[in-house]
């Protein structure tokens, strides 16, 4: 190795700010994030060389960055592994009468998911990564990522008040998408 | 993204149309860009020298 070969290590400052931003929606709170991502580059850094050079870093390093929160939630043991957020949820948040739903409300309802709903949603709607990177970066079989995806994607409708009280989907009714679409930005 | 609601038998497949799920991953990224947006503390660049200067060391 000579001088002028540049640490592929350096690479890792590059990816601060989406390890950042995906440690917020396992963490949910700023200085919890801040740790996670601390040991994650810590953690990536020592075991560099299990990286597989030439593959995508920061699927790897998201990969770390999950393992270390749920291995360490397990550890703690303080909140019960929830996959579907039965616990997590029972404020729930009803579309104002102007039929419009703020983001904040979207975002409130989305930290009301279990953190294997928001993990998932994260990856995959707001990453765009597939089914099968996601649950290869999960540790799980593709079929189930997919259904945890759609799981979650459910209880963040009901969440939202998007559900009947029997459970059937007020997506019939053209007026409660339209209050989802309007919830990130103003339709013009 | 392939979603498909075809056969659909419960209500949960049913919520998960492809234009609940448009309208969702569009908050979503919502979210993540949110978070995107904060500035990068200085503890992470420290502690990459750290990790560097360390390494050199040894």
């Amino acid at each position: 190795m000579t001088l002028s070969d540049a640490d592929p290590r350096d690479e890792i400052t590059n990816h601060i700010p989406d390890l950042r931003a995906f440690a917020m929606s396992l963490a949910r709170n700023h200085a919890a994030a801040d740790d996670l991502v601390q040991d994650t580059i810590i953690k990536a850094w020592t075991n560099f060389d299990k990286f597989a050079l030439g593959t995508n870093l920061r699927a790897w390093l998201f990969t770390i960055l999950r393992n270390t929160f749920f291995s360490n939630r397990r550890k703690a043991s303080r909140e019960v592994a929830d996959p579907d957020g039965i616990h997590a949820g029972n404020l729930s948040v009803l579309p104002q009468h102007d039929g419009k739903l703020a983001f904040r409300e979207f975002l409130v309802a989305f930290n009301q998911l279990s953190a294997e709903h928001r993990e998932v949603l994260i990856l995959v709607g707001a990453n765009g990564y597939s089914y099968e990177e996601a649950a290869g970066m999960m540790g799980v079989a593709t079929g189930t990522a997919k259904s945890r995806a759609n799981r979650a994607r459910a209880r963040l409708c009901e969440l939202m008040g998007m559900t009947g009280p029997t459970g059937n989907a007020a997506l019939a009714d053209p007026a409660a998408l339209a209050v989802l679409s309007q919830s990130g930005r103003a339709v013009a | 993204m392939t979603e498909k609601s075809k056969g659909a038998k419960s209500s949960h497949l049913r919520i998960n149309s492809l234009a609940v799920t448009k309208a969702i991953d569009e908050n979503l990224k919502l979210v993540y860009q949110d978070a995107l947006k904060d500035v990068v503390p200085d503890r992470f660049t420290k502690l990459l020298a750290q990790l560097r200067e360390k390494e050199r060391k040894s």
